[in-house]
């Protein structure tokens, strides 16, 4: 502890050269009392009485230098209590100090938990943002719906078509039922056909009108692609700038907390160091600005990040309906091209079927002439009861028999033999000439039958 | 899922489309041409040597021709002669129209033995279908080439032949002192290796085979009546059947060998018995003021067919042969013409053999149980003693007129041939009962 300054206290040193003999008795009664009765700590800082060195001294002297000594001694007791109402007050101003700073932490806290409310209410945003995104869903899933139904309609159009396809099945049975009758047959024919051709103009006419709708849906699809892609690279833009701007943010933010820390130990050395209460409610008043330019930023921050992640959402949202479109268009166009596999498979076997038709009906023309030829190389052997061998025979396109095989025998090896030998006597059978007949009848049977 | 359901529909659509270009046209035949089978019997290797007086593929030509089944191609057109298989080229037959092809080799192996060995190809489908190999002696060669040609013909057409089998008949010949001369024989269906039974100034009528075919029964017609004789054909031995009063007539030995039906002929009138070998006793099956004659066995031996005047006309009757059955039994089989005698059982017994007024003049035609008509089949307008063979592919019958010979004719009536017999009028001639 320091001793307070003495030249506060030369006022009072006539009164006390008056009383001196007083003092001095009264003194030492209370330097008895005060040894009784005061703490010794503020006691021992007190400097010892000095002892008097005089043998023969006038009483003048002796009360001069009494006065000398009492005032002395009273300066010494002032100096002592101001001394301690200055450590009191020093006491009392560490006091508010740390009552500042109390304060300061508790505004500190309270701003974390405004900001923790902030960043609830932005949760609260997100929710909601959640819920905007189910709604799109549902959305999505009635778009889903209607593909579906979409889906079914072209199933519809199918089932025509496969309708279509039964009743021209059922034409072609009927026509072949009656290929017995010639005269009729080429009529019915050339009916049949003509019913064909408009079949085939009218498809034609459909797979035309598909085909336009399938360029139109590829090139809208493309125009959406590229908007798509120019929106994309638009919001990434934007994105890149704002992830600047929070990184600019962010920097500015980390600085101002260094700032802020490096203040806060200032303010600690200070408080360490005991010295006068200034710079301390100074540093308060710096960190309150700085704490409120630290909510700004983050508020900023928390908007900027809102703001990002709804564009984020959006982008991802569009994106996806991007893809649902493509998809939904992909799988249009898969339907189409089934259809036009159909299609090209029904042309294929009709164009089969035609050809096939024309080849029966021209084999058809040859068949006495095959019968004739056959019946008379076939020496009929004399059986017991019924006899039925079938024959499939293979021929080359000069209808030289390249092989006879018996499909179904009678029985009777002797019956087989004679009917094998009667088509290979035969050989080479009549034929139609035309070779894009030939696929239709290079192998044909024979069925003969022979009774006892 | 819908694209799994599609890509079905379209395998399905193409599976069907596939099955639909593969369907095939069949053709239907129901008649072919009533010919002959085109075969070539090709001059069987080594016969040279033979010192016969037949060749083996003659024999079996001559065989294979008679049935109307089979065109023998003579061997004039032959492109080549192969006797071993190694010879053989399909082709020559084919360029000949011969579906099939005889090919044969006979070689001496020892002093009264032969080796024959044959096969038979489709030439078609240029393959054996048949290949046999004999040792033999020198008089069963012929035999053998009738074999053959049985083992031919069943190969190509499924069916027993009658190529080795044997005929009895007789002859009347004019003897050194201008007396006529009768004569049995037997013989090869052919009338080769004729061997003569009995001859003598009676004329031997009627001959009958015993089911086995080792005796005959015939009837001899002496001054003092006409008798019954059972011969063996081994032996030459012979007795009479019945020693009774009257002339007994036109025996028939049944199917099984147990009984002879005859006819009796007694005071103007004839009627038929039959007899029982074993107990050697008769017994009467018709009773008729007219004539009963000329009875044949159907195979089961259940029923007689005869033929008898009693009513309009001569024509054939049936008879049930059980014990007690009166005459009132018999009845007439219908058959158009004014006379229908001289019936014989075919082996299978569905069908007889006879003479008939149809159709102008005596002609051989074939009655059918099942569907109860007859079909003139001889082409000859005076025919007589018409008999079929066991298995019922061929009839011989005799051809009257002063060329009277013996006529072997295929059962379809298509085609028929002149058998040689020893010298003399043929008179009858009967075909064993018996198949191999």
């Amino acid at each position: 502890m320091k001793i307070a300054n003495p030249s506060t206290f030369g006022f009072k040193s006539i009164t006390l050269a008056i009383g001196l003999h007083a003092i001095i008795a009264f003194a030492v009664g209370v330097n008895i009392l005060f040894e009784r009765y005061f703490p010794s700590d503020l006691w021992d800082q007190i400097p010892e009485v000095e002892s008097i060195q005089a043998s023969a001294i006038s009483e003048q002297a002796l009360e001069r230098e009494l006065e000398r000594i009492r005032a002395q001694d009273e300066q010494k007791r002032q100096e002592a209590r101001e001394q301690q109402r200055q450590l009191e007050i020093a006491e009392q101003k560490r006091k508010e100090e740390q009552l500042a700073l109390a304060r300061l932490e508790k505004q500190r806290i309270e701003k974390q938990k405004q900001i923790a409310a902030e960043q609830e209410a932005e949760q609260k945003r997100l929710a909601q943002l959640e819920q905007a995104r189910v709604e799109q869903e549902r959305q999505l899933a009635k778009m889903e719906q209607q593909r579906q139904e979409e889906l079914q309609r072209l199933k519809e159009i199918e089932d025509q078509n496969l309708q279509q396809q039964e009743q021209l099945r059922e034409l072609e049975e009927i026509h072949k039922k009656e290929a017995d009758e010639l005269a009729s047959i080429e009529k019915q024919q050339a009916q049949l056909e003509n019913v064909i051709e408009q079949l085939e103009s009218e498809r034609i006419e459909r797979v035309e009108q598909q085909e336009q709708e399938r360029k139109l849906s590829e090139q809208e699809s493309e125009a959406l692609k590229q908007r798509l892609q120019r929106q994309r690279e638009e919001i990434q833009e934007q994105q890149r700038q704002q992830a600047e701007q929070i990184a600019q943010l962010e920097s500015k933010r980390l600085e101002l907390e260094s700032a802020l820390e490096q203040m806060l130990k200032k303010v600690q050395q200070t408080d360490a160091s005991g010295e006068t209460a200034t710079p301390v409610e100074n540093a308060a008043l710096k960190q309150e600005k700085l704490l409120e330019a630290m909510r700004k930023t983050q508020q900023e921050l928390a908007n900027r990040k809102t703001t990002l992640e709804l564009q984020q959402a959006a982008l991802e949202e569009q994106e996806r309906l991007a893809a649902q479109i493509e998809k939904k268009r992909k799988d249009t166009e898969r339907l189409k091209r089934h259809q036009e596999e159909l299609e090209a498979q029904r042309l294929r076997v009709e164009a089969e079927k035609r050809l096939e038709r024309q080849a029966y009906n021209e084999f058809l023309k040859f068949i006495p002439q095959i019968r004739a030829k056959v019946t008379n190389s076939w020496i009929e052997p004399e059986v017991d009861g019924n006899l039925e061998t079938l024959l499939v025979v293979v021929v080359d396109k000069t209808g030289e028999v390249q092989s006879v095989n018996v499909a179904r025998t009678s029985g009777s090896n002797v019956f087989d033999r004679s009917v094998t030998s009667a088509v290979l006597k035969a050989s080479p059978l009549p034929i139609p000439k035309e070779p894009k007949y030939f696929p239709y009848f290079s192998k044909f049977q024979f069925s003969f039958t022979g009774s006892g | 899922m819908a694209n799994k359901i599609q890509a079905c529909l379209i395998a399905c659509f193409a599976l069907y489309v596939c099955s639909a270009a593969h369907a095939i046209v069949t053709i239907e035949i129901d008649q072919g041409v009533k010919r002959g089978v085109p075969i070539a019997v090709v001059p069987f290797g080594g016969t040279d040597n033979l010192e016969l007086d037949f060749t083996v593929d003659e024999v079996i030509r001559s065989d294979l021709s008679r049935t109307g089944r089979f065109e023998a191609i003579p061997p004039s057109e032959f492109i080549s002669f192969p006797t071993n298989v190694q010879d053989v080229k399909f082709n020559d037959w084919k360029l000949i129209d011969a579906d099939y092809l005889l090919i044969g080799d006979v070689s001496k192996t020892s002093e009264n033995e032969f080796q024959i060995v044959t096969r038979l190809f489709d030439t078609l489908e240029g393959k054996q279908i048949y290949g046999v190999q004999f040792k033999v002696a020198a008089d069963q060669v012929r035999g053998t080439s009738h074999a053959i040609s049985n083992a031919v013909h069943e190969n190509i057409t499924d069916k027993q032949s009658s190529f080795h089998t044997r005929i009895a008949y007789t002859t009347t010949v004019a003897g050194d002192d201008g007396d006529l001369q009768n004569r049995l024989y037997v013989a090869d269906y052919d009338g080769y290796n004729a061997l003569e039974l009995l001859r003598g100034s009676a004329p031997i009528l009627s001959p009958t085979w015993s089911p086995d075919s080792r005796y005959l029964a015939y009837s001899v017609l002496h001054d003092e009546g006409s008798r019954i004789f059972i011969q063996e054909i081994s032996t030459g031995n012979r007795f009479e059947l019945i020693q009774a009063e009257g002339h007994f007539r036109a025996p028939s030995w049944s199917f099984d060998g147990k009984s002879i039906a005859f006819s009796r002929y007694l005071s103007g009138n004839s009627d038929l018995f039959v007899y029982v070998l074993e107990s050697g006793e008769s017994r009467r099956l018709t009773r008729h003021r007219l004539i009963d004659t000329e009875p044949t066995w159907s195979p089961d031996g259940n029923h007689i067919v005869f033929t008898s005047n009693r009513a309009k006309g001569v024509q054939l009757y049936r008879i049930p042969t059980a014990a007690g059955v009166g005459d009132e039994s018999a009845q007439r089989i219908q058959i158009d013409g004014e006379s229908n005698t001289g019936a014989h059982y075919s082996v299978e017994g569905d069908s007889l053999v006879f003479i008939t007024s149809q159709e102008g003049g005596r002609r051989v035609a074939v009655y059918d149980f099942e569907t109860q008509t007859s079909r003139v089949v001889s082409p000859t307008f005076i025919d007589d003693s018409a008999t079929i063979s066991p298995y019922g592919d061929m009839i011989m019958y005799i051809v009257e007129g002063s060329d009277r010979h013996i006529r072997l004719l295929a059962r379809s009536g298509q085609v028929h041939s002149r058998i040689e017999v020893e010298a003399g009028r043929v008179k009858q001639v009967v075909w064993q009962k018996a198949k191999q």
